[in-house]
């Protein structure tokens, strides 16, 4: 949104931006209020009291209890309404819905944005989003801490290395908005961006059926084979636990615990087995860290995510 | 002996008293937030950091504990007799306490040695998994810390020793901040000890 | 026969134990910091004029911003009003002969030298280029830039923080002159108090910090480098566990002066002492416990994120307080409008929209948006410079005259004030709109739809570093051929600084002042002080 030449509103083009924006104005309501409030009185008493002019000064007060407590408790319940009204869209903001409509994986680094299709492709610096449909983004880093950033979704989430974090938005307007990283990452910060374009669903539609470069679960059973895993971890085995329909299940580790192997479970069963062992097996698998980077992570856990389906 | 911002002795006692309260407080924090890593790097890394606690010597670990629990009686002592005037005997007790103070410093000195010969110093040479040259980086850094409060303690001691020895105070007695500096240390080592050394079990 | 009398010689001044002297040490160090840390920011605000990064290479701009940021924090912003102005004037105010530990004191400026040349030494090899902040683990592990070095010379550094704050602590807790109550304290005290406080409990986790940087850059081990087994958000933790209470310890001095300089220019006593009072100590208190605020997008939990938004939003109700008895004490009041006044004024209108905009931070949901963006530079800009600057200026204007016992010039005085003032604003107040609108921090080049705010920006610079540099020809004229000072230039009604001659003799006062009764508000009356 502009004024003549000045910009003043970045635009409204998530489903959530809304809402931020409205917790934005509350703030800038109340914070108007009392600034514009302090001004007015010192100015007032600025011309008011000045020296020499004809105003009564006689015994100025120096304390007023009742005054001092209700401008202690007026400040604090407004901040608290703020606080609940800004902690509600965060908590809209950061928790995943229950259903999306479209999965990307977001690998960041040094300084580019490599951007992962459920089918296969893969971009750089470029998203490209159906409008209307609910994008939820699974995040990493190679190397430092980046952060992933659309002012116009009104979203941004730090990009962790070791880690997953995850973001989801709701595009509701057509068109090309920028993404930026906004975590110092180095030389070429300032140029690690690029941009978002929404797309109407049958555009999207078309442009996803464009050339096919590969599915990633193809390429993870590739990777499965290239490094050995089904030595130990094929049907027959009894070495190593069974990978199929892994995803999702509960596990008992040796320690006593039982986790839910999600993810960021098989990201750390590659990289560093021996951090949790399945109860019942032995300190054996090696670690990968290092020798398989974060791409071929997310294609070897598409990957695992088929086996035990039927094809 | 009165210094000359100061209006009596009273209130320059109770100045360096406080200062010295308010310089332990300060010297908290610092060992605070190294226990509060170590402790992070012990819930992520447990199993490794008890098999590397499985290396420490706790025979002179124990020994050392022993040796700073008895130099702070003796300081105690000091105290006391720097307060009843007894400034002869204040000097042998703190002589006696420095002493000590070396006897634990020695121990140490030895174990490093022992740690080292055994590349368990973090770097290039160390012989281990991350985990246990994180433990290890701990652990030097913790009693890396604490030696060097420890030595500069032994020195303020002897100084004091000297001092009380040949140029008692007319009145008043200083041995008291020292000694709260000594048992800042000593208490130090108290958490130390158990972080460090007890905590993997043998099979 | 003052304190600036006696012989001329260095020795004199580098062995020096008064206070008064040592408050002059730091003035000349920390200037001269302030010179290179604006210098920086010079050279930044002319790049950022243009969307393209043509004035010097990436590299280079990121050096530059991490020197602006680490000498103006540690080397400037710190140290200034403590430094200066509290050396100077705390043990006067409470009616002592000097600080408890005059030899700390001058041991104190020492090291901060020493850690001040350090990290001189580590921009001159090449400087580093990872921002105030030092992230890991881009700072630990991938930066090839001298962190080590300058590590060390902010290590160095904060040992003379935590030496003050003891200092200053004892200081006032005992040597406080007969009937000086602690109620009776100026409010400057105070915050020197509370000030002090901060420096001697959060700084020592900074050191600890820094070790940890280093060891892991040395060694290799994994602290914070999760390749190497650590995790990048215990150093936010640990460097944020500082860095939050370290803004209050910045903030809070130039409190302090602001709550001088009103009651006096007002010719009526303050409104509110003892909630002024209490409030930096609540400013202390809670300021330790709301650092996560920076963390709000950074991976940590949801539940840490709501604990702290509430904590932050509650931190915020002192400082409020505290503006609302400002403003309170021009009521029935004789206002004169002279320099130091016009500085205080300023403060308090600049710091009343820099705080509030921290709401706008301190809200969740808006804070995703706005973390990383101009806005949050906005925001420390109209803390720090439209706030603690200008009343470390407006100090120095209103103690010039008892520091060096001559008059500065009064037109130019005000025409400085007004300068920077309105240099500021047209700074730094569109770039709160460059944050909502979502250019992000930190960046040497920009798409070009920002241009327009970051012209109008870097003009204003302009009309800042004239405005600053003004009072430097001025005040060090007036040393020359200034008007000679009386002892008490601007009618004060209380404050025992301006019930000795200016500039003061070495020892301040020949015996304690007495305190007799009457009152001036909280203070006691001068008129009634009894030397």
């Amino acid at each position: 949104m502009k004024l003549g030449p000045f910009p003043i509103w970045p635009e409204l083009a998530a489903r959530e931006a809304a809402g931020v924006d409205l917790v934005t104005l509350l703030v800038l309501a109340i914070c108007s209020f009392f600034a514009l409030g302090v001004l007015c009185f010192m100015v007032f008493f600025l011309v008011r009291y000045r020296q020499g002019s004809p105003a009564d000064r006689s015994d100025p007060p120096t304390t007023n209890h009742k005054l001092e407590i209700s401008w202690i408790l007026l400040p604090t319940l407004l901040s608290l309404g703020i606080f609940w009204a800004g902690a509600r869209e965060y908590a809209r903001l950061y928790q995943l819905p229950e259903t999306t409509d479209l999965a990307l994986d977001v690998v960041g680094k040094q300084w580019m944005w490599i951007v992962h299709y459920p089918n296969g492709f893969k971009e750089i610096n470029r998203l490209h989003v159906p409008l209307g449909q609910r994008v939820s983004l699974r995040m990493i880093s190679e190397d430092v801490i980046h952060s992933f950033y659309v002012p116009d979704f009104r979203v941004k989430h730090d990009v962790l290395p070791g880690r997953y974090t995850y973001l989801w938005f709701e595009p509701t307007q057509v068109g090309q908005f920028h993404l930026f990283c906004a975590e110092f990452c180095g030389t070429s910060h300032a140029a690690m961006g690029g941009w978002v374009e929404v797309m109407k669903p049958e555009d999207f539609r078309r442009w996803q059926e464009g050339p096919q470069p590969g599915d990633p679960a193809q390429r993870g059973k590739l990777l499965f084979q290239q490094y050995g895993c089904q030595g130990c971890h094929q049907q027959g085995q009894l070495a190593a636990p069974r990978l199929e329909n892994l995803l999702g299940s509960p596990v008992t580790l040796e320690s006593g615990r039982t986790v839910v192997a999600d993810e960021d479970y098989i990201r750390r069963s590659i990289v560093n087995p021996n951090a949790d062992i399945v109860a019942g097996f032995q300190a054996l698998m090696p670690g990968y860290e290092g020798r398989l980077n974060e791409e071929q992570i997310l294609d070897l856990t598409a990957y695992v995510r088929t086996m035990g389906k039927t094809p | 002996m009165i210094e000359e911002q100061f209006e009596d002795l009273e209130q320059q006692q109770q100045a360096y008293s406080l200062g010295m309260w308010i310089f332990l407080a300060s010297e908290l924090m610092l060992f605070g937030g190294l226990f509060l890593a170590y402790s992070l790097g012990r819930f992520t890394h447990q199993t490794e950091f008890a098999q590397a606690s499985l290396d420490m010597k706790r025979m002179l670990g124990a020994l050392n504990t022993a040796v700073l629990l008895t130099s702070s009686t003796v300081m105690a002592f000091a105290v006391d007799r720097g307060e009843k005037g007894n400034w002869k005997g204040a000097a042998r007790l703190l002589l006696i306490t420095a002493f000590l103070g070396l006897v634990f410093l020695g121990i140490k000195g030895y174990e490093w040695h022992e740690e080292f010969l055994h590349f368990k110093v973090p770097g290039p040479h160390f012989q281990g998994d991350a985990g246990e040259q994180l433990f290890f980086f701990f652990y030097f850094t913790l009693t890396g810390l604490h030696a060097f409060h420890l030595s500069l303690g032994v020195l303020a001691v002897l100084t004091c020793a000297g001092l009380a020895r040949y140029r008692p105070p007319a009145e008043g007695s200083p041995i008291m901040m020292l000694g709260l500096y000594w048992h800042l240390v000593d208490l130090l080592w108290f958490f130390l000890y158990p972080l460090l050394y007890l905590i993997g079990t043998r099979p | 026969m003052s304190y600036l009398t006696g012989p001329p010689s260095l020795r004199a001044w580098l062995f020096t134990r008064d206070h008064k002297r040592i408050a002059w040490l730091y003035l000349i160090t920390i200037s001269v910091f302030f010179a290179i840390g604006g210098l920086a920011a010079t050279l930044m605000r002319i790049e950022l004029a243009t969307p393209a990064g043509d004035l010097v290479q990436a590299d280079i701009y990121n050096r530059l911003f991490t020197l602006h940021g680490t000498v103006m924090v540690w080397l400037f912003l710190i140290p200034a009003i403590p430094n200066t102005l509290g050396n100077f004037l705390l043990p006067m105010m409470i009616g002592a002969r000097d600080v408890a530990f005059p030899r700390l004191n001058l041991l104190s400026w020492y090291v901060f030298s020493a850690g001040g040349l350090l990290v001189l030494w580590s921009l001159l090899a090449g400087g580093v280029d990872t921002g105030w902040t030092f992230y890991t683990p881009y700072s630990s592990t991938y930066t090839n830039s001298h962190v080590i070095l300058m590590a060390a010379g902010i290590f160095v550094t904060g040992f003379s923080s935590i030496f003050t704050g003891l200092n200053f602590m004892v200081t006032i807790h005992k040597m406080r002159a007969p009937g000086m109550t602690w109620f009776r304290m100026p409010l400057f005290c105070w915050s020197m108090y509370a000030t002090s406080l901060i420096m001697v409990l959060a700084t020592p986790v900074l050191a600890c910090t820094l070790v940890l940087i280093a060891a892991e850059r040395l060694f290799g081990v994994g602290i914070f480098d999760p390749a190497l087994g650590g995790d990048p958000l215990l150093f936010q933790h640990l460097f944020w566990f500082y860095s939050h209470p370290a803004v209050y310890i910045m903030i809070l001095p130039g409190m302090g002066v602001i709550s001088e300089i009103v009651p006096c220019f007002a010719g009526r006593p303050i409104f509110g002492y003892s909630y002024v009072a209490v409030c930096s100590m609540a400013i202390a208190i809670l300021g330790f416990l709301v650092w996560g605020h920076h963390m709000f997008v950074s991976g940590q939990s949801i539940y840490a994120g709501l604990i702290f938004s509430f904590l932050s939003f509650l931190v915020s109700v002192p400082s409020g307080v505290k503006v609302f008895n400002w403003t309170a004490s021009l009521y029935k009041a004789s206002i004169r409008l002279e320099t130091p006044m016009l500085y205080a004024l300023g403060f308090v209108g600049l710091f009343t929209i820099g705080g509030l905009t921290g709401l706008f931070l301190a809200t969740l949901a808006v804070d995703v948006h706005l973390h990383d963006t101009y806005f949050v530079v906005a925001h420390f800009h109209f803390i720090m410079v439209g706030g603690m600057l200008m009343a470390y200026l407006g100090g120095l204007h209103f103690w010039w005259p008892k520091m060096t016992g001559r008059l500065y010039n009064e037109s130019l005085g005000k025409v400085s004030a007004l300068l920077i003032f309105l240099g500021f604003n047209l700074t730094f107040m569109p770039q709160f709109l460059l944050g909502y609108l979502g250019m992000p921090r930190r960046y040497h080049s920009y798409p070009p739809e920002f241009q327009i705010y970051n012209v109008l920006s870097s003009a204003g610079a302009t009309f800042l570093a004239v405005g600053y540099l003004l009072p430097l020809v001025y005040l060090t004229w007036s040393l020359f051929r200034g008007q000679r000072a009386e002892e008490n230039p601007w009618g004060a009604h209380s404050g025992l600084e301006w019930a000795t001659a200016s500039p003061p003799p070495t020892h301040n006062f020949r015996e304690p002042p007495r305190l007799e009764g009457q009152e001036w508000g909280a203070a006691p009356l001068l008129s009634s002080v009894r030397l």
